[in-house]
C-alpha cells in the first residue's frame, strides 16, 4: 500500500478503481458472475443428466425433486436450463470475440494506412452495415444450417452474429486510430524503425482497448439476443443441444406454452437477467474507462 | 438540395447492386431443390418431367445468368412467381405488406408521443426519481427478446383475458367465415388484434427512443444559448420546449431514419409469434418452404428499405440542420 502511494497510479488502475467503486457495474459485475457461476458449476450438483430421460416423470410440475419440473420428455428442466446457458453464452461470448477480431483490424488497417485502402475497405464495411440484419440472418442460417449437425451449428451461428456485426466497431475504431496516428508516440515508433504491423497492433490497437473492451460487451448482450431470437425459429442451434433461445421454442406448441410454463418461461427470465447484467457491467466499464461522458 | 438527392440516390444503386448479387448467392447456396419447393408435396414425377420443370424453372442456366436474368425482370417490375401461392411475388408481398406497415405505423407513433414527453422530463431532472425509472424501463426493454416479452403477454394477458384480447392473428376467424356486420365492426376486430403486438413493438422501441431523446436534450441543454435565454429572464418551459427542444430534435430525426428499418426487421420474429399475415411472416415461411423468389423479394425490400432509412435520416439532417453542407 506505502509502495503504491508514492507511485502514480497507472490510467488502468484508476479506471478499475472507478470501475469497482461504482454501484451500477458492480451490481452488474456480481449478477454475471452468478449467472457464471450457475450455468458452469450448477449441472455438477444435479442428479441428472442433459438427456437423461424418463417418461414416466414427463411433464411434471416443478416440485422437490425436480425444481422446475420435466418437458415433455421427462427430462430435468433445471439441468436443461443450466447447460442451456452454458450454450447461449458462449456463443454470445464466441460471436463478440469474432465481431471484436474482424472489426479491430478492419477497422484498425483502414485508419492506419488511409487513402485507397480505407475507401475499399470502408465501402466493404458499408454494404455489410447495410445488409437487413434480422432478414440476412434467418435467411443464412437456413441456408448454411440445413445438413450441420445440431453440435455444429452452434459454431455457424455464432459466426455468422459476428461476422454480419464487425462494420459498427471497425468505423469506431478506425476513427480513434486516425487520431492516434498523428499523435507523437506513433513518431517514436517511426523513429525506431518498426514495422507497420508491429504500429498497429502493438502501439495503435492497444491504445483503443478500453473502447473495444466497452464495445464487446455490449457486443455480447446482442449477440445473446440474437442467438435467442434464432433458436427460437428453429434456425439457430436445435435440440438436443439446449439454449436458451430453443428452450423458450417449446412455447410454440400451443399445448406446452398454455399448461407447462415451467418448460419455457424461465428460460426467458435468465436471458434478460444475463443480458441486463452484461449491459450494466458494459456501461460502467464506459464509465469507468471515459468519465467525461457523464451520462 | 434536389442535387444532393439525386446524388446520394445514385449512390445507393451500386450498393443495392452488391446486396442483391450477395443475396442471390446465398439463397442459390441455400440447400433443398426448387423442383421439390415448386412441386410441393406431390413430388413423384418422372426423371423427365424434372428435367422439364428444371428447363421452365430456368435452373439449368448457370448463376451469373441466372442473376442476370432475375434483374432485368426485376427492373420491369416482375419479382417472378411464388412456388407456394403460384401467385406473382409481387401480389402476394402487395397483399401483406400493409398489414406489416399497418403495425408499424402506429407503434412509431405511440412509441414518439410518448418517449418525447418523457425524455424530455428525464433530462431536465437528471437522475430524479422519474429518470431513474425509465432509465432501469430503458434497460429491461434493451435486455428483452422481443418474442419472450411476446410470449409472456400472451401468456399472462391474452389466455386469461381471451374473450376480449385474442392470442393471434388479424381476423376473427369465425367473424371472417361468417362475414363481418358492418366495416367498424371488422375494425374493431382487427383493433383488438393489434392490441399486443404493438405493444410489443411500442415497448422495444421505446426502450431506445428515451434514452436517445434524453441524452439529445443533456447535450443541448448544457450549450451557451440555453444559458442566456435563462439570463434574458425566459420562462424555464419556454427554455426547454422552444429553444432545447427544437435543437434536440435534430439527432432525433436520425434516429428515426434508422428505427424504421429496425422496426420492420424486428417486427418479422412478432409477426410469426403473433401469427400476423405480414411481410415478415410471410419471409419467414418462404425461408422455410424454400420459395426462393418471394424470399429473395422480401430481402430486396428490407435492404432497400435499410439503405432509404439511411438516406432519409441525412436528408432530414440536412434539412433541419442548416449548418450541415449539401454540396
Amino acid at each position: 500500500m506505502k509502495k503504491e502511494k508514492s507511485q502514480a497510479k497507472s490510467p488502468w488502475k484508476v479506471s478499475m478503481e472507478r470501475f469497482v467503486h461504482n454501484k451500477i457495474s458492480m451490481t452488474g459485475a456480481i449478477l454475471f458472475g452468478i449467472i457464471v457461476l450457475f450455468v458452469v458449476i450448477g449441472p455438477l450438483f444435479s442428479p441428472y443428466g442433459l438427456n437423461q430421460f424418463n417418461l414416466a416423470d414427463k411433464e411434471l410440475p416443478p416440485s422437490a425433486a425436480h425444481w422446475l419440473g420435466t418437458d415433455s420428455q421427462g427430462r430435468d428442466c433445471l439441468t436443461r436450463l443450466m447447460l442451456g446457458g452454458r450454450i447461449s453464452i458462449l456463443v454470445g461470448l464466441l460471436a463478440a470475440i469474432v465481431t471484436v477480431v474482424i472489426g479491430a483490424a478492419i477497422g484498425a488497417i483502414a485508419g492506419f494506412y488511409g487513402g485507397k485502402v480505407d475507401n475499399v475497405l470502408m465501402r466493404f464495411a458499408e454494404i455489410v452495415y447495410s445488409l437487413p440484419f434480422i432478414p440476412i440472418v434467418i435467411t443464412l442460417s437456413a441456408a448454411l444450417t440445413w445438413r450441420v449437425p445440431s453440435e455444429q451449428k452452434m459454431l455457424v451461428v455464432m459466426f455468422l452474429i459476428g461476422a454480419l456485426g464487425w462494420p459498427s466497431l471497425a468505423r469506431m475504431v478506425r476513427g480513434q486510430i486516425l487520431s492516434l496516428r498523428e499523435q507523437e508516440f506513433m513518431l517514436a515508433t517511426r523513429a525506431l524503425g518498426l514495422s507497420d504491423r508491429s504500429k498497429i497492433f502493438r502501439h495503435l490497437l492497444p491504445n483503443t482497448l478500453a473502447f473495444i473492451i466497452v464495445n464487446a460487451t455490449l457486443a455480447m448482450a446482442s449477440a445473446i439476443l440474437t442467438e435467442a431470437s434464432l433458436s427460437f425459429l428453429g434456425l439457430g442451434v436445435t435440440p438436443p443441444v439446449p439454449t436458451w433461445g430453443n428452450l423458450i421454442e417449446t412455447a410454440r406448441d400451443f399445448h406446452t406454452f398454455r399448461s407447462y410454463p415451467w418448460m419455457w418461461l424461465p428460460a426467458g427470465i435468465m436471458i434478460i437477467l444475463t443480458v441486463v447484467s452484461i449491459n450494466l457491467l458494459g456501461e460502467g466499464l464506459r464509465d469507468a474507462f471515459d468519465p467525461k461522458e457523464i451520462r | 438540395m434536389f442535387r444532393y438527392i439525386v446524388k446520394r440516390l445514385l449512390h445507393l444503386i451500386p450498393v443495392l447492386l452488391v446486396i442483391t448479387i450477395v443475396l442471390f448467392a446465398l439463397l442459390k447456396l441455400m440447400p433443398g431443390d426448387e423442383v421439390s419447393a415448386y412441386l410441393g408435396t406431390n413430388s413423384n414425377i418422372t426423371q423427365e418431367q424434372r428435367e422439364n420443370i428444371e428447363e421452365k424453372l430456368g435452373l439449368n442456366d448457370n448463376i451469373v445468368v441466372q442473376y442476370a436474368k432475375w434483374l432485368g425482370r426485376t427492373l420491369t417490375g416482375d419479382f417472378g412467381m411464388s412456388f407456394k401461392f403460384r401467385q406473382p411475388v409481387t401480389e402476394v408481398i402487395g397483399s401483406y405488406i400493409w398489414n406489416t406497415f399497418l403495425i408499424n405505423i402506429i407503434a412509431l407513433v405511440l412509441a414518439l408521443l410518448i418517449a418525447i414527453p418523457v425524455g424530455i422530463r428525464s433530462a431536465v431532472k437528471k437522475y430524479g426519481a422519474f429518470d431513474n425509472a425509465w432509465t432501469v424501463f430503458s434497460l429491461i426493454g434493451f435486455s428483452m427478446p422481443s418474442f419472450f416479452f411476446a410470449l409472456c403477454l400472451i401468456f399472462f394477458v391474452a389466455v386469461p383475458f381471451s374473450s376480449f384480447i385474442p392470442l393471434n392473428g388479424m381476423h376473427d376467424a369465425i367473424k371472417l367465415a361468417i362475414g363481418y356486420d358492418s366495416i367498424w365492426d371488422e375494425i374493431g376486430d382487427v383493433a383488438r388484434h393489434l392490441i399486443l403486438p404493438v405493444t410489443v413493438m411500442t415497448v422495444i422501441s421505446l426502450a431506445g427512443f428515451i434514452k436517445y431523446v434524453r441524452n439529445s436534450m443533456l447535450d443541448v441543454i448544457r450549450q451557451d444559448y440555453i444559458r442566456t435565454a435563462r439570463a434574458k429572464g425566459l420562462k424555464e418551459k419556454v427554455v426547454i420546449y422552444r429553444h432545447a427542444f427544437r435543437n434536440a430534435l435534430i439527432p432525433l430525426v436520425t434516429l428515426l431514419g434508422f428505427q424504421i428499418p429496425a422496426l420492420f426487421m424486428g417486427a418479422i420474429i412478432l409477426e410469426t409469434v403473433f401469427l400476423w399475415p405480414g411481410i415478415g411472416n410471410i419471409l419467414y415461411t418462404s425461408v422455410m418452404d424454400r420459395d426462393i423468389w418471394v424470399v429473395m423479394a422480401a430481402n430486396t425490400f428490407y435492404a432497400a428499405l435499410a439503405l432509404l432509412g439511411n438516406l432519409l435520416a441525412d436528408v432530414c439532417y440536412a434539412l433541419v440542420d442548416p449548418r450541415v453542407k449539401t454540396s
